[in-house]
């Protein structure tokens, strides 16, 4: 079903009312309009404040030096140099799955493993696997089949479905970014339609430093050098905009002290920035962080060792740090990786290779191991590589992601929406695959229905912008037809403005508040029915 | 007036907000004539000097190599100079406007016969290496941890060697070229940290820039440098070529894949669209370059050992390799498609870099078909390919002046070369022991501390350029990609800093000195003495902005300039008016483009 045809059809019907907080990202709902995606998260009950965090193992991690089917006698055929040894390699046998074991150094991962939060996805891959690191690359961040291209990434599509019209033409004062990626240059994965659907910044920010801009409006026919200068205006204004939130953020230390670690492990700065982000509260729902250097052709014994200890004591020590902060049971988090590595060695190290295993993490993730151990005999291999599971094709693991934890819903709830993000949206095919699974790998989220759409309360929602110097608006909620008030307050307890007296309808409704001749300072707004009444504060700047 | 009472009392920062009328007065400063006169005086200097705003057609006309014979005026010629360069100072604007037409000028840019700069200092031919890639013990040369910082310091001024010789280029479009292969035929410092291995890689690059694409694969290929970087080295049969012992095959396709992928072919076949290679390839390939390894002593160079070489005949390509060579595998590559796919691949890269980034456009790729055809008549020499280029009425298209995004590189080089700053001149001399850290490993003095101030901490580590260590081997992905909400702010901090003398101040105490001396920056413009601030506004705006500034933007640029003619202004202001303007000019968002 095409979007269009699927806004047609009207699912959204009588959903309106149901919309829990009203705003992602800080974005308010009415300038964005709706979408599949987040339709679906309304008849959920609602969104929730649910956050992902991807780690990216760029090069190409292998898999069997990394999750060893140590007793299996052809993994030491097959790796005659390279083949790690349960004993004289320190191998972490899993106890409850003792053919197989994890690389020795990653005693943290064992640690979330053995307390129940890490999921272990064996032989996850894609039918017809490319062995570029640039192509898998593409292909693992815009998920598509192999020979289907697309500019725009996954999470950049599901962030796009939940904020459409996004970028508005001004970004707010005081918005967050939807997402956030620490490297130098924004990520396909989190390019949209409409460009890119979130920030990235090679560290927070500690100083805001916006300048006064003198621009002149652009033509009106964007040649291509226009068109670059709009882009780079673009950055600038946003970049202040989310600069600013990001410095004022409440929390700027962590709980969990990262520099003990083994030295120069850049995973766990990454890491230690996205707990603070996370700790203070931040709407932003996907961040991506990124460990380089497993492109393993030569000297891997050596150099696997050390990527997969930092990821191992980067990851626990995060994990610990969201735990430490209270903030643990809103984020999940998860790796992937372009490919794994040839099974058969090369001498010191491994070629190209296919299917891999990777980590799902979190309190809320059902820790255990999934799937079959790595099939190393010569009829099960293709061309010399690890088959993958075909129930562990990478855009189930990215559909779970969605379903069962950024919708919060159970193991069928929104597939029909997930499929269409995932596989055909916006007029582009992305697979000719279009029934993807939820592996069921999230513990049912609490809070949020599943199925049956929750009854809420009125909402009132935080003004936007605030403080303001003219002018505001404020959302909220009525759960049914009802006679309402929204009315200005001053802190000396008089009403100073009127500007909602009637009977409206249910559903949200928006109010523009002109701050007209009242002076700079804090005020209360409330929202009254006869059963019940709301407040929160505005603040007006002169 | 104190400058710093100046400066706070609203001078720089409050500059940025508005028009002339928001500039500082002094005792001494009379306001100039109204504002109205000021814009007049502008629109009037404009003419011709700056890419025209109006509605224009959102391709561009020519799809081919067609010759461009328009008009030669300073938007063609600053446009042509900006491309090839990286940064245009007036000194060289002045030597190619005289040159008088747009073949004088291209012809001399292209020029293929300059001697290669000499080589920079004794050590580069010292074998320090640190390669952890290496295995074996005896080959391995990292007697200490000491060697090892020593290395990775001498690599660093390998870098900062390439940067000044960027600043100190004259009319020349071989350090751009230079720069372009490093991000096609890439290796990486980080893999390989080899001072002399990264020296010759870099001169390699240079000595080929403007050749033969053909003779440059093969001296790539046997590159010390890529040899370890995409392990050639280690792809053998037989005897280890670095040890001389062993026997078997230890086939690796880390280099025999990338070939293909990203250096000659690509992925796809542009005429078919169908994959240019199977992965069988990719091992046929692997085993047909068996035998390949660095020298260990200087002069450095890639040395083919046939007792590590595997000569079973081999399908690769479609075609049998039945004495299979690096250059069968070459051939090969080079004749697929009767040779069009590695040459529609190269210029498509070319077109990249010197034209636009994004090439999807049926103009655009016309013009890469029409460049692929022209490589392949020549020859594979690129010289006549570039020619056509920068001669081609596609290249000086208004779709095309103004729509690159700096590098790092181009916008630092280009800081330096525009605003005349000056820094400490490279030293050739080594690294000194200055003390022992905490771990009991030697520290060293880095003999060219503001150099590598400028490309390490603040191309590399701040805006994501490390040269000759790019992210990966397909290289920095460019365009849009250098201009990111975490860089872009750092343009503008660094830019400013930099220009108002403020930059950094712990990077001050360490020793790093970056001079602006704004006066003397303005009064090199050609007929200074006789221009008026706003024709010296005009000049400096048409060298470092591509594209036209809308009249808010202009009154303030020049409004900076405004009290720099009046006899009663004191030297004083003028310096700091001047720097104003300059700090004005790379804050701009336009300063970001090319």
């Amino acid at each position: 079903m095409k979007r269009r045809d699927f806004l047609k059809q009207g699912l959204t019907i009588g959903v309106a009312a149901n919309a829990l907080p009203l705003m992602l990202g800080g974005f308010p709902i009415k300038a964005l309009g709706r979408s599949p995606l987040r339709s679906a998260l309304e008849t959920q009950g609602g969104t929730n404040n649910n956050v992902l965090v991807i780690i990216q193992l760029a090069g190409g991690n292998d898999g069997l030096n990394c999750v060893v089917p140590y007793s299996n006698p052809l993994y030491k055929t097959m790796r005659p140099t390279l083949g790690l040894d349960k004993t004289a390699d320190g191998l972490l046998v899993l106890p409850d799955h003792d053919t197989l074991a994890f690389h020795g150094g990653m005693d943290g991962m064992l640690g979330m493993y053995n307390a129940g939060k890490l999921a272990l996805l064996q032989n996850v891959g894609y039918p017809a696997p490319i062995l570029s690191h640039f192509r898998g690359t593409d292909i693992w961040n815009t998920a598509t089949d192999s020979g289907i291209y697309s500019t725009t990434g996954w999470v950049g599509r599901v962030l796009n479905d939940l904020n459409p019209g996004y970028p508005p033409s001004v970004i707010p004062a005081g918005s967050q970014p939807l997402a956030i990626q620490f490297g130098s240059s924004l990520s396909n994965l989190f390019l949209g339609q409409n460009g890119g659907m979130g920030i990235a910044i090679n560290k927070l920010p500690t100083t805001d430093n916006p300048s006064t801009h003198f621009y002149d409006a652009l033509p009106a026919n964007l040649t291509n050098p226009y068109k670059e200068l709009g882009y780079v205006r673009s950055i600038q204004e946003e970049g202040e905009v989310y600069s600013t939130s990001l410095v004022k953020r409440s929390v700027n230390t962590n709980k969990v002290d990262y520099t003990t670690l083994a030295p120069n492990n850049t995973l766990a700065t990454q890491l230690s920035y996205v707990a603070q982000v996370i700790a203070s509260g931040f709407t932003t729902k996907i961040f991506l962080v990124t460990l380089g250097g497993f492109d393993t052709h030569s000297n891997q014994l050596t150099d696997q060792a050390t990527l997969l200890k930092q990821l191992s004591e980067a990851t626990s020590a995060f994990q610990q740090d969201l735990e430490a902060f209270g903030v643990a049971d809103k984020v999940v988090t998860m790796t992937y990786s372009e490919f794994g590595r040839r099974p058969l060695e090369n001498g010191s190290g491994t070629d190209h290779g296919t299917a891999a295993p990777h980590f799902v993490f979190g309190t809320q993730v059902k820790g255990k191991v999934y799937g079959a151990d790595p099939n190393l005999a010569a009829t099960a291999l293709v061309s010399g590589n690890l088959a993958y599971e075909t129930d562990h094709d990478f855009r189930n693991v990215y559909a779970t992601m969605l379903n069962e934890w950024l919708l919060g819903g159970s193991t069928t709830d929104n597939m029909t929406e997930i499929n269409n993000v995932l596989s055909a949206s916006n007029g582009h095919t992305y697979s000719t695959t279009n029934t993807w699974t939820s592996l069921g790998i999230i513990k049912p989220q609490a809070g949020v229905a599943t199925g049956q759409p929750s009854s809420i309360g009125l909402m009132l929602m935080q003004n936007y912008p605030n403080p303001f110097v003219a002018s505001t608006t404020i959302e909220y909620a009525l759960p049914e037809r009802t006679a309402v008030e929204l009315s200005i307050w001053n802190t000396a307890g008089e009403e100073v403005a009127r500007i909602v007296d009637g009977t409206q309808s249910s559903g949200i409704h928006s109010a523009e508040f002109a701050s007209g001749r009242l002076p700079s300072g804090a005020y209360i707004y409330r929202l009254k029915t006869p059963t019940t009444q709301v407040t929160k504060q505005m603040v007006i700047v002169k | 007036m104190e400058r710093r009472a100046f400066l706070v009392g609203g001078g720089m920062f409050a500059g940025l907000a508005g028009a002339a009328t928001m500039l500082p007065t002094s005792s001494k400063a009379k306001v100039g004539g109204p504002a109205a006169n000021l814009l007049n005086q502008i629109i009037g200097s404009q003419s011709g000097s700056s890419l025209s705003r109006q509605t224009l057609p959102l391709e561009a006309q020519s799809n081919d190599l067609t010759p461009y014979t328009g008009a030669w005026t300073d938007v063609q010629l600053n446009h042509l100079l900006r491309r090839s360069m990286l940064g245009v100072p007036f000194s060289q604007y002045t030597t190619a406007k005289a040159m008088g037409t747009m073949s004088s000028v291209v012809n001399k840019l292209l020029d293929n016969t300059l001697p290669l700069p000499a080589k920079f200092a004794s050590y580069l031919d010292e074998y320090l290496t640190v390669d952890s890639k290496i295995t074996d013990p005896n080959l391995r040369y990292i007697d200490s941890n000491n060697k090892q910082r020593l290395e990775v310091m001498r690599t660093q001024q390998v870098v900062n060697w390439w940067f000044d010789l960027m600043v100190k280029e004259n009319l020349s479009i071989r350090e751009k070229m230079t720069l372009m292969w490093s991000n096609h035929f890439v290796t990486g410092t980080d893999a390989n940290r080899h001072a002399g291995h990264a020296y010759t890689y870099n001169q390699m690059l240079r000595a080929n820039s403007l050749g033969n694409l053909k003779t440059f694969a093969y001296a790539m290929a046997t590159d010390p440098m890529m040899l370890v970087y995409l392990n050639g080295n280690q792809n053998f049969y037989g005897k280890d070529p670095m040890t001389g012992r062993g026997s078997g095959s230890h086939i690796n396709e880390n280099f025999a894949r990338e070939l293909m992928e990203l250096f000659t072919l690509g992925l796809i076949d542009p005429k078919t669209g169908k994959p240019n290679y199977t992965e069988a390839d990719v091992q046929s390939g692997a085993s047909a370059l068996t035998g390949w390894a660095p020298t260990v002593v200087a002069p450095f160079t890639g040395v083919f050992y046939p007792t590590s070489h595997d000569a079973t005949p081999v399908q690769y390509l479609g075609s049998t390799l039945s004495n299979p060579s690096l250059q069968s595998v070459l051939d090969t590559i080079f004749g697929l498609g009767q040779g069009y796919n590695v040459a529609w691949f190269i210029c498509q890269k070319i077109y990249w870099n010197f034209v636009y980034y994004d090439s999807s456009s049926a103009s655009s790729q016309g013009v890469i078909d029409a460049m692929a055809k022209l490589l392949l008549q020549s020859n594979w020499e690129l010289v006549p390919v570039m020619k056509a280029l920068l001669k081609s009425d596609h290249f000086y298209d208004a779709n095309v002046i103004g729509s690159q995004l700096k590098s790092p590189t181009n916008w630092a080089a280009g800081i330096v070369r525009e605003f005349q700053l000056t820094y400490p001149a490279f030293s050739n001399a080594d690294a000194t022991v200055s003390g022992v850290d905490g771990k009991g490993i030697n520290t060293y003095t880095d003999p060219n501390l503001t150099l590598s101030y400028i490309t390490n901490s603040i191309m590399g580590t701040e805006l994501g350029q490390m040269l000759q260590n790019p992210p990966n081997v397909k290289g920095w992905p460019g365009g849009e990609n250098w201009i990111s909400t975490g860089t872009f702010p750092l343009r503008e901090t660094v830019s400013l800093g930099v220009l108002a003398n403020t930059f950094d101040g712990s990077a001050k105490v360490r020793g790093i000195k970056i001079t602006f001396a704004p006066l003397t920056w303005i009064n090199s413009i050609p007929g200074a003495a006789n221009m008026t601030s706003v024709q010296l506004a005009a000049a400096a705006e048409a060298l470092t902005i591509a594209l036209q500034l809308g009249p808010k933007e202009t009154a303030t640029l020049y409004g900076a300039l405004n009290f720099l003619k009046l006899p009663e202004t004191d030297f004083y202001l003028k310096d700091i008016y001047v720097q104003q303007f300059a700090e004005l000019i790379a804050q701009l968002p336009e300063f970001q483009l090319l």
